[in-house]
């Protein structure tokens, strides 16, 4: 409950820097007092449906959305370590295309002295 | 200034004249406060304001759950709090500084005995040297302070200590 009242916070206080307002002036758009968003933005407050409407569409952000965010967050993790681990594999199938292409060397035995034949290499 | 528990036996907090709360739930209560910790970030200069915030709103509940391990004697309190330097280790009632990896959260402590420390106060840690932020710097002489107290009222172990807590009951 916290971590939820923290992030819409943290989306409040986002909102109204970029539309460079006042805690103030949201106070008086939404028709409450200052301490009230005072108590909003610091994150400690049980928010009603009521108030988070208000401020959904006073701020037009998402604050019944933390569901649909966490989700969306989910998918972006796994797409994210889908892709690390494709980059994995790719050096994986460059280093096996590489070793195929590579030359081998067969040492052989030379008949007469019995030795590794070195020059051949 | 007078001492409070915060866990009884392993972990006490000053509380400071003029201040509402004690050290420890001043300090957790700004760290867990994204109106402040925005605040603090902006005047801080930080890139991004609210990636901080939200790494210290993270930090701080690492650190809760830590403390609540602390408190339920899972863990003990010297597995968080250790010297602040290396000068403190052979003193009496040494300075030190409650750390977690990766962690920017501080408490800064007096180690009164084995598992037993009293918060002076705390910081983000947003320098390498205490010294080099106004925060951190402020919160070195307040371990100075905290100790000269203690020292004052005849505090040199866990036995002293109790009985100053005992007098300071007594006098409430």
């Amino acid at each position: 409950m916290l971590r939820e009242s923290q992030n819409i916070a943290i989306k409040v206080l986002r909102k109204l820097d970029e539309l460079a307002w006042s805690q103030k002036e949201l106070a008086r758009e939404m028709g409450v007092s200052p301490q009230q968003i005072s108590k909003i933005v610091s994150g400690k407050e049980n928010l009603t449906i009521e108030t988070q409407i208000k401020l959904q569409n006073i701020l037009d952000i998402p604050i019944l959305a933390s569901f649909y965010e966490r989700e969306i967050k989910n998918v972006y993790d796994s797409i994210f370590t889908l892709a690390k681990r494709c980059a994995v594999l790719e050096v994986q199938v460059d280093q096996i295309s590489a070793y195929k292409t590579c030359k081998i060397i067969k040492m052989d035995y030379r008949p007469f002295t019995q030795e590794y034949n070195f020059n051949s290499l | 200034m007078k001492i409070v528990c915060i866990f009884a036996k392993q972990l006490y907090a000053f509380h400071y004249k003029d201040e509402i709360y004690n050290e420890f739930d001043r300090n957790m209560d700004l760290w867990t406060d994204p109106n402040y910790l925005s605040e603090f970030g902006k005047k801080n200069k930080l890139q991004d304001v609210y990636v901080f915030v939200d790494e210290i709103l993270q930090d701080a509940q690492v650190l809760e759950n830590l403390l609540d391990d602390v408190s339920q004697r899972i863990k003990s309190s010297s597995s968080y709090f250790e010297a602040l330097d290396l000068s403190e280790y052979d003193k009496k009632l040494p300075f030190q500084k409650g750390k977690i990896r990766f962690n920017k959260l501080r408490f800064y402590a007096i180690k009164i005995d084995v598992d037993c420390y009293v918060i002076t106060g705390g910081a983000i840690k947003m320098s390498q040297k205490m010294e080099d932020h106004p925060d951190t710097a402020n919160e070195l002489l307040k371990l100075k302070a905290a100790r000269e107290f203690l020292n004052s009222n005849g505090v040199f172990d866990d036995g002293s200590f109790y009985e100053l807590l005992a007098e300071q009951n007594e006098n409430e």
